[in-house]
């Protein structure tokens, strides 16, 4: 069997497995691509793994894309796969609408049982696209630091940051205040909430405008 | 051997057991700053004199965001960004990126190109396991055997700068070919650097691989099986160390890898010595790779024909209309690729480096995700670490090779 007829069965195999739960199953750039409903996005992976014939069962990763007003599920997690008794790689992806209030975010079980490589990159889509996984672990942030407020990745995020510290191009700096000279963007909030709340940074105080007097007696 | 055993034993039950008392054990913080971590790791671990009963590892010191920033940038901008990932060997993450965008774009690039990219490849292999395997030597104990390859590391460097201006930062190669043409007696001195490597590798050898010290040091110190490092999402060395024979450059023959005679050295404990005999086979490999591809460098031109997509010649820019034309259109409207994604990886030095883009039809990536090969193996580090010796976390940590601007992004 050639590489193209075995990913049309496995395709084909997909589709017999899990019936209207597919959306769609295609080839996309020489791989195999299925989109699923997010109520078999934890039994697909786990079914996939144990097959006898595909057996799945290297992990390549996993992540998510905000695609935020193009399409009515707003994010969408991709896992890629491989199984070494065929050679191939498989990409399922998962669409999942955001939730409907602000606090809470949207939320799939997680993959961590089923392949331990999952763990981290759950908590990085967690850190920096804002998708929570249940049952996981350790659902907390991987690079961010714990404090850290919104989610880097969404589109709705600044790429320069929601600071008001945060200087656009092209500003200059007045050298007295050390603040930016434009006025900040509508969204920003006070700097004093953006502290964080550690021992060190609740003592820091601003920089003075005076030069710093010599210490007297000083090594000349 | 039977020692090692019974110790793991008696840590698991003393894992196990309720009634000890708190102040038994001492928490050590191994990192952030340490010297003996690669990079800014931070690694909580729980001693029980000297045996190490739980590990805890965070990471995000050093994370830049470079996801966020390439959704900003052109498709030949984000090659500045991939320098900055695996700073040991950034010329395999350029290459990487440009085979991405360029699968993306539908673009095939000449045999001359396509060779070049291989023997970068392939000297990043050698440069990155040079520094790799010193560094393991290093750790524990063998600085002889560093200096001997950092100097061979820098004899590499001095092409690299030849090749591309830059040593660690290149940004070698765009979308769609090399950056410049090849400068004239690459041929030559690509053959003269590796002319001493076989002799320092042997050096090496003798020096490390049947010494009993690093023997005793190296052999069953955090062993993984087959099935928990695919779980996990090992792939390179690490992976082939475990004996899973998983190599792209044979799986998914990429650029002219097929034209090429070599071998794929394989494990089969996946333990500290493992890793470090698989790379110092596949530097062998990696010689035998460059040899044939310096010795059938086909003619050709350094870029496919492709106006919409590569900037013409600086010299044509002001003498013909038509180039004026392109040059215009690509630094105003940029490279705009079809609606699509697409998942394209390479074999770097530390394993499969994937880039999966998704393209809107705009002048930037609507979303990059690059799929670092050390996320994968660093996850482990917890697991590697438990009931060993706090002397061999430091070799654990130092054999998978974490680069820390890789893992971070």
């Amino acid at each position: 069997m050639t590489r193209e007829e075995k990913q049309v069965k496995l395709l084909d195999d997909i589709q017999k497995q899990f019936g209207d739960k597919i959306v769609s199953a295609k080839m996309d750039y020489g791989m195999p691509v299925v989109v699923i409903d997010n109520s078999i996005h934890h039994d697909i992976f786990a079914w996939l793994k144990g097959h006898d014939e595909w057996k799945f069962d290297h992990f390549i990763d996993i992540t998510a894309v905000d695609y935020k007003d193009s399409r009515d599920a707003r994010f969408e997690v991709v896992v890629h796969l491989r199984t070494h008794t065929h050679n191939l790689k498989v990409r399922i992806k998962t669409p999942l609408a955001d939730s409907s209030d602000e606090k809470s975010m949207p939320e799939l079980p997680t993959l961590s049982d089923v392949f331990l490589g999952a763990s981290w990159s759950e908590r990085e889509i967690f850190d920096l696209m804002g998708i929570k996984f249940a049952n996981h672990p350790r659902m907390t942030r991987l690079l961010m630091p714990d404090n850290y407020e919104g989610h880097p990745l969404r589109k709705d995020f600044p790429v320069k940051g929601p600071h008001r510290g945060s200087f656009p191009r092209g500003t200059v700096v007045s050298n007295k205040r050390r603040e930016p000279a434009v006025a900040p963007t509508t969204k920003a909030k006070p700097a004093d909430q953006l502290l964080p709340n550690t021992p060190w940074e609740k003592q820091r105080k601003p920089l003075s405008d005076k030069p710093v007097e010599a210490k007297e007696g000083g090594d000349a | 051997m039977l020692k090692h055993v019974i110790d793991k034993a008696v840590t698991e039950t003393h894992i196990a057991e309720e009634g000890k008392e708190r102040h038994d054990y001492y928490d050590l913080n191994l990192g952030p700053a340490h010297p003996t971590m690669h990079g800014i790791l931070e690694n909580r671990v729980k001693l029980d004199g000297e045996r190490i009963i739980d590990a805890e590892c965070h990471i995000g010191y050093c994370h830049r965001s470079f996801e966020k920033l390439s959704e900003h940038y052109s498709y030949n901008q984000v090659l500045t960004i991939t320098d900055r990932m695996n700073y040991v060997s950034s010329m395999a993450n350029n290459v990487g990126w440009t085979q991405a965008a360029e699968k993306l774009l539908g673009i095939e690039v000449p045999k001359l190109v396509q060779y070049v990219r291989v023997i970068t490849l392939e000297m990043n292999r050698i440069m990155d396991h040079l520094i790799r395997v010193g560094i393991l030597g290093v750790d524990a104990g063998a600085y002889t055997g560093f200096l001997y390859f950092m100097e061979q590391r820098e004899r590499a460097y001095k092409i690299i700068e030849k090749m591309t201006g830059g040593r660690l930062t290149t940004t070698f190669g765009r979308v769609g070919g090399l950056d410049k043409p090849l400068y004239p007696e690459f041929k030559e001195d690509v053959l003269e650097w590796l002319r001493p490597i076989p002799k320092v590798l042997k050096e090496f050898h003798t020096l490390v691989t049947r010494n009993r010290i690093f023997i005793e040091r190296f052999r069953d110190i955090s062993p993984i099986s087959k099935e928990r490092a695919l779980s996990y999402g090992f792939t390179g060395p690490n992976l082939r160390a475990a004996g899973v024979d998983y190599d792209l450059r044979k799986a998914e023959p990429y650029l002219s890898y097929s034209d090429f005679d070599f071998e794929v050295p394989l494990g089969t404990n996946g333990d500290v010595y493992d890793r470090y005999m698989v790379c110092m086979l596949e530097m062998e490999q990696s010689i035998k790779i460059i040899e044939q591809a310096i010795n059938n460098l086909p003619e050709g031109s350094w870029h496919a024909d492709i106006p919409e997509i590569f900037l013409p010649e600086k010299k044509d820019v002001y003498s013909s209309m038509e180039s004026m034309i392109y040059h215009f259109k690509i630094i105003m409207h940029g490279i705009r690729p079809p609606v699509g994604e697409v998942y394209e990886a390479v074999e770097s030095p530390n394993g499969e480096l994937g880039f999966y883009c998704v393209s809107d039809g705009g002048p930037n990536p609507y979303r990059l995700h690059f799929r670092s090969p050390c996320l994968y193996f660093y996850q482990s580090i917890e697991e590697l670490l438990k009931g060993g010796m706090l002397a061999d976390a430091v070799i654990t940590i130092s054999s998978i090779n974490v680069i820390a601007g890789e893992l971070e992004r």
